[in-house]
């Protein structure tokens, strides 16, 4: 059974068929790439996945269970977890504490009455919080203020708090838009070791086709909100669709 | 015929007090539209034109405040109705474009809650700075009795109602007429194309290379004008005094927005006139639950129609 | 590809400074505040007979150059700053700020300048303290602004009022009803204010507000007396033996004490919940909100919550506050102005941190009480024009010091510091 799957999954605004009856499954431990043209439908599709847009049409299931229509928050305690394309951290808050938000959910759930209990007292979340800094290596700047870290790492950052909920599938919204080679090349590596590490299930969306082919186990392609390819990187760049979609015709 | 008797006159009371809800609302909403500015002094911008009305048209004699305490005992030009329906909102649209450099644009990128205080910080000097230098004292509603001449005083024999003041049926019929020029100047012309766009998304009109700015001041002072039109008619039929602006103007302003939806002008119009008819109507019925109907009325929009009646989709909840 | 908000990122690195580590344990809030508070009720009430009277030599003018010439720095040097920002003038403004503080202090001590408060005037004050500071887990943590709060002080007013009228008169009795009664009531407003987000959110909560305010004045009048206000309340003895009128030597009143007590508490439960994972979680939804949802926390109950427990702190204020003054009114107590007033004070202390706002409330009620009885050269007797003045100094505050009179004054202790360490010669 794979760890997620989409059946038929449309999303309607108005006129316009933004996701279109798309069938896509996640197997367990694998890294997808998500590719397309701009206005293709990615970020739509992940947005619905997430549980930020309802559906107007199809399922989502993890791990078994539907989770059509949940909202973020319930996603994100089953185990979907997201990073942004932008940095989308907390500013004023230390490097510390912008990950321990994100390991109190994983600790005690959406909601708790807890508000006698003091931060100290909460061990679990401390060494959940402490793992993923180290894990990004930001370990060091814990105490600063997230707002004063460079843009190369407080990208980051965001993936340590996106991590620290303890997903087992991670979606990942282009984590190398606007980066230099050397930060890209640091990212990839990133990515690579916490699948190995932590067993990760990665979605990707990324735009940068040497990314995705050096890590990419698999490749589905959207067009204008439907599915066009969905294979091993080998098949999908040899694909006459997915070619003519991009530019027609140009190599991949 | 005591009911057809009733409901006609509600309506008709209804549409003046709609005119001035829907002036204001019209004025907020193509503020909050086009620079997403979050204007609680708007109420403020009604009360001076009321004020500023006042003493247009005739000469008030004062009993408080700083100016009578140094000797000045009345204040007005006395130039009659006509005159004031043309100064007030020119001296609106002057007040709009200072307002909007001085205090409106330093605050642009400011977060949403700094322009919320702000403005009702400026709200509050306002109605204060009113109350210290004219007096804090309840004025008489200043009841127009000619019109470019025309004498207006004195009831007009309708059909049904039977005895209604003339002057009411006029400054409806004025106001409807202003109304109707701001949609016509919002729908035809350039500078509304650039308000409905600025709406729509205003950033997409800036990298347009459009001159925002300047749409932008006159945008406000637009919309100040129109506030202070509507202080002018409020004026003449409802008592005047310095708390004028946030309970008869911001409050039903924003109430207007939340009925008629974010940047719609039209929504701004209907949503005018449902609730000034509600108002109209409550107060004939069960008039210490009129108030609260109103705000629940708004409540309930709020809640289940958040984009209001004619809101565009997608404008910010 | 560098970030256009670096700053350089000079890392602090430091371990929590001792400050942070005692503002992290109830007892040494608790144990500062309540030195504080012995103190305070000097600071409004001529308590020793020494005002006007101090006659140091010099101290007159001295206390005059300070306060004028703090006031045209801080005023200029702002103001010049918005337009050109520097920080030399950053400097002078904050320094400007603390010279017109000092000279506050010292013509407190030679002029008719303030200490012309009554009796009763420290309690009003912590009254709203105790308001402020929920108010502000609110504003300042959560960030979300509220023009509805006297819904929940007004209710708790009444009720607490009406209860010492026709049930019981023990004061403890009559304040948890106020404020059970209040709690209760932000459950439902909350649930739906909170369904909506920035200015809807503030006009649903005036929205709920004004709506009982025309329900205590008209429909509701019956019970609440409506336009005369309700003043049977009936206050018995504390603990069914000391009567809060009596007055105490040096701390004014029984009821200053018991109210005191009071405040230290609201103060102890506010610190606990910021160091509780709420604080942590309320800070972060003022900041991003969606990345609190998408971490996988229940935001909306989250805001619930904030707004509840700031709604609790109101009502134990409202109850307070009837208790205080023996008569409450639909002006007073449910009126948009006075969920303006709430909005002020917060704004005017400054929303950065817990006991900010307690400074503005501090210094909205001498602007109220104290400032009216003042003559001034041209206008004469400054009278109800103290609200113009509460006004401008309010739009000041927002425009110039976002932060507060207290983040001012933080700034200024800060600006002292490092000055101190340069002169070490030390790490700036």
């Amino acid at each position: 059974m794979s760890l997620l799957e989409t059946s038929g999954l449309t999303k309607r605004f108005a006129g316009l068929t933004a996701v279109d009856h798309v069938d896509l499954a996640v197997e367990r431990g694998e890294t997808k790439a998500i590719i397309g043209p701009n206005g293709a439908g990615k970020s739509t599709f992940i947005n619905l996945v997430t549980g930020l847009l309802d559906p107007t049409e199809g399922s989502v299931s993890f791990d078994g269970d539907d989770i059509t229509g949940y909202e973020p928050h319930q996603v994100v305690q089953t185990g979907i977890s997201k990073s942004f394309q932008t940095a989308s951290i907390f500013p004023s808050m230390t490097v510390r504490e912008n990950v321990q938000i994100a390991a109190l959910a994983a600790e005690h759930g959406s909601f708790q009455f807890n508000f006698f209990k003091h931060r100290g007292s909460f061990s679990g979340v401390d060494e959940i919080a402490t793992r993923m800094l180290d894990a990004v290596d930001l370990l060091g700047v814990a105490e600063t203020e997230a707002a004063s870290l460079p843009y190369g790492d407080k990208r980051r950052l965001e993936i340590a708090i996106a991590l620290a909920a303890e997903p087992e599938l991670l979606f990942m919204d282009e984590p190398t838009a606007g980066m230099s080679p050397d930060e890209t090349n640091a990212t990839v590596d990133l990515v690579e070791r916490l699948q190995d590490e932590l067993g990760l299930t990665i979605v990707l969306v990324e735009h940068d086709m040497e990314i995705i082919f050096s890590i990419a186990d698999s490749i589905a392609v959207l067009n204008r909100g439907s599915i066009i390819a969905d294979g091993p990187p080998e098949e999908v760049q040899g694909d006459v669709d997915v070619q003519e979609a991009y530019l027609g015709g140009v190599e991949l | 015929m005591a009911i057809a008797e009733t409901v006609l006159e509600v309506i008709l009371n209804g549409l003046q007090q709609g005119a001035i809800f829907a002036l204001l609302g019209i004025g907020l909403t193509i503020i909050l539209g086009t620079m997403d500015f979050l204007n609680l002094a708007h109420g403020a911008l009604y009360l001076i034109g009321g004020y500023a009305g006042m003493f247009f048209i005739r000469e008030t004699s004062l009993s408080t405040g700083y100016l009578h305490s140094i000797g000045v005992t009345t204040i007005g030009l006395g130039l009659g109705f006509a005159a004031a329906m043309v100064l007030v909102p020119i001296f609106g649209f002057v007040v709009g474009l200072l307002m909007e450099r001085y205090v409106a644009e330093p605050f642009y990128d400011r977060p949403e809650t700094d322009q919320l205080l702000v403005t009702f910080g400026l709200a509050l000097i306002v109605q204060e700075l009113i109350k210290g230098v004219v007096g804090g004292t309840t004025f008489q509603p200043a009841s127009p009795s000619t019109i470019f001449g025309i004498s207006v005083g004195g009831p007009i024999t309708l059909p049904i109602v039977g005895a209604y003041p003339q002057w009411r049926l006029y400054l409806v019929g004025i106001a409807v007429v202003v109304i109707g020029l701001t949609y016509l100047i919002i729908e035809k012309t350039d500078f509304g194309l650039v308000v409905q766009a600025g709406t729509q998304d205003s950033e997409m009109v800036r990298m347009l290379g459009i001159k925002i700015n300047r749409s932008y001041s006159l945008v406000f002072a637009l919309g100040a004008a129109l506030a202070a039109f509507a202080g002018l008619i409020g004026i003449s039929f409802q008592t005047v005094s310095p708390q004028i602006g946030t309970e008869q103007a911001l409050i039903p302003a924003f109430l207007v927005l939340v009925v008629g939806g974010a940047g719609s002008v039209v929504g701004a119009i209907f949503g005018g006139f449902v609730l000034g008819i509600t108002v109209a109507a409550m107060t004939v019925l069960a008039s210490q639950w009129a108030q609260i109907v109103l705000y629940a009325v708004a409540a309930l929009v709020l809640l289940f129609r958040p984009e209001g009646l004619f809101g565009s989709t997608g404008v910010g909840e | 590809m560098s970030d256009e908000r670096a700053d350089g990122g000079v890392a602090d690195s430091a371990a929590p400074s001792l400050l942070t580590r005692l503002s992290e344990h109830e007892f040494a809030v608790v144990g500062a505040s309540a030195l504080a508070l012995l103190v305070f009720p000097f600071l409004l009430i001529d308590v020793l007979g020494l005002v006007g009277e101090l006659e140091i030599p010099l101290l007159q003018p001295v206390a005059a150059l300070l306060f004028v010439g703090g006031l045209v720095v801080t005023l200029a040097a702002s103001v010049l700053n918005k337009v050109f920002p520097r920080a030399l003038l950053e400097r002078l403004a904050v320094i400007g700020a603390g010279a017109l503080a000092v000279g506050s202090v010292l013509g407190v001590f030679v002029t008719d300048f303030s200490i012309g408060g009554y009796s009763g005037l420290p309690s009003l004050v912590l009254i709203y303290g105790i308001i402020v500071i929920g108010f502000n887990l609110l504003l300042g943590y959560t960030g979300l602004l509220s023009f509805g709060h006297a819904a929940f002080f007004g209710t708790a007013a009444y009720g607490a009022g009406i209860f010492s009228a026709q049930v019981s008169g023990s004061p403890i009795l009559m304040l948890l009803f106020g404020t059970v009664l209040a709690t209760l009531l932000a459950w439902p407003i909350g649930f739906l204010s909170i369904r909506r987000s920035g200015v809807y959110f503030a006009v649903l909560t005036l929205t709920f507000g004004q709506m009982l305010y025309f329900f205590a004045l008209g429909p509701g009048a019956p019970l609440t007396g409506g336009d005369n206000g309700y003043s049977d309340v009936n206050v018995g003895d504390l603990f069914g033996v000391a009567d809060l009128g009596t007055s105490l030597p040096f701390l004014e009143s029984i009821e200053y004490v018991f109210v005191a007590v009071l405040f230290l508490g609201a103060l102890a439960v506010a610190n606990r919940v910021i160091n509780s994972p709420y604080g942590l979680i309320f800070e972060a939804l003022g900041e991003n909100e969606q990345r609190v949802e998408f971490v996988g926390l229940n935001v909306f109950r989250y805001k619930l919550m904030a707004f509840v427990i700031s709604g609790a702190f109101a009502g134990l204020g409202g109850a307070l506050f009837v208790m205080h003054e023996a008569y409450i009114h639909p002006n007073t107590g449910y009126y948009w102005i006075q969920s303006g007033d709430f909005v002020i004070m917060t704004v005017l202390g400054g929303t950065g941190s817990l006991v900010a706002p307690v400074f503005g409330a501090l210094t909205f009620e001498y602007i109220a009480n104290v400032i009216p009885g003042l003559s001034l050269p041209v206008i004469g007797s400054v009278g109800s024009l103290w609200r113009l003045i509460l006004g401008a100094v309010f739009v000041f505050i927002v425009w110039v010091f976002p932060r507060g009179i207290y983040g001012a004054l933080s700034d200024l202790v800060g600006l002292v510091r490092r000055g101190a360490a340069d002169d070490d010669g030390g790490e700036p």
